[in-house]
């Protein structure tokens, strides 16, 4: 998720389109285009319709193994007390309100995986996370809307929200996820 | 813990960012994107030969500095950005300023800037974090 552009051909050959991220532009001294074949820019009436869209929801819960395993990629020791570590909150509302990364990419509509860009995480935590803990999750699409960056490139900020709740029904945390869906159609069109 | 505005926050070092733990991630993740375990998807698109650090594990080395400093569960809020990347054996220093200490509810908090930083002045992760202080 960062500002790329590529996608996958019918054969599964994997194509780069874009490498928009200033370290790589400044290693090939502009945009790396290699194709220009693109999925169509959707119309902003689509995008903007999203907006309200939830998730099923459900329930998650940490489990040791996962929590041992994910404290261990951090590079930290284990949290005291069956603590999970906050990094947690990346992924634990998106599976937890049973969704996927594909799916949210496939709501708005991306032109691939790759060509999605971090605007922002929010995450707000009110009480530690717990191992072993049934956490209700719920989640849905509280703004989508299209813009364009100064140099006319269309993209879509589609924001994202999650809360996990405990079992007792208090608020334990509540994530923001702000994406950039980059447009490469259409490019310098403006909508 | 007494502290005030423009202490900075003992600096949190991750010495080799490593590949085997972003293919762990990923399949924690459940995250297909080949960038984060593939080096030759990255070497094509201009990275070299090494793999793309996810997001949030970038955001989990300032949890850390963060817990370090104030005790885990301290951690009240973090607002993250990304710049830019991080790449498997990358250097990366977690660091952090204090920008304003209050009180709300009786618990006294702490604002913060905080940032991973590769070089000086080459900070491909930026935020701010609100953290309980320690009495």
């Amino acid at each position: 998720m960062f500002g790329v552009e590529s996608r996958w051909t019918p054969d599964r050959r994997h194509v780069i389109i874009r490498a928009d991220a200033a370290d790589t532009r400044a290693a090939r001294g502009g945009h790396s285009t290699m194709t220009t074949a693109v999925r169509p820019m959707p119309p902003e009436s689509e995008i903007r319709a999203i907006v309200g869209h939830q998730f099923p929801g459900g329930i998650y819960t940490v489990a040791h193994w996962e929590n041992f395993l994910l404290t261990e990629c951090t590079g930290a020791d284990l949290l005291p007390d069956g603590m999970v570590h906050p990094v947690v909150l990346f992924h634990m509302p998106i599976l937890g309100s049973r969704t996927t990364i594909g799916e949210m990419f496939a709501l708005g509509q991306a032109e691939s995986d790759y060509s999605i860009g971090i605007e922002s995480y929010d995450w707000e935590m009110f009480h530690p996370l717990r191992e072993e803990v049934a956490y209700q999750i719920g989640g849905k699409v509280v703004a989508a809307e299209r813009r364009a960056r100064p140099d006319g490139r269309p993209f879509d900020r589609i924001q994202f929200q999650f809360t996990v709740t405990q079992p007792d029904g208090v608020l334990a945390a509540r994530t923001t996820i702000t994406w950039h869906y980059n447009r490469q159609a259409n490019r310098g069109m403006k909508s | 813990m007494s502290v005030k505005a423009g202490d900075p926050i003992p600096e949190w070092l991750m010495e080799s960012v490593r590949p085997e733990r972003m293919r762990t991630m990923a399949a924690i993740l459940r995250d297909p994107n080949p960038v984060h375990w593939d080096r030759s998807s990255c070497d094509a698109l201009g990275y070299g030969k090494r793999t793309i650090n996810q997001g949030p594990l970038g955001l989990s080395y300032m949890v850390n500095m963060l817990h370090a400093w104030a005790g885990p569960g301290s951690i009240k809020r973090l607002v993250m950005t990304f710049p830019k990347v991080v790449l498997d054996e990358d250097r990366i220093h977690a660091r952090g300023t204090i920008t304003a200490v209050r009180e709300e509810d009786g618990v006294r908090l702490a604002d913060c800037d905080i940032w991973l930083e590769r070089e000086p002045g080459d900070r491909p992760l930026v935020g701010t974090a609100t953290v309980v202080l320690p009495a």
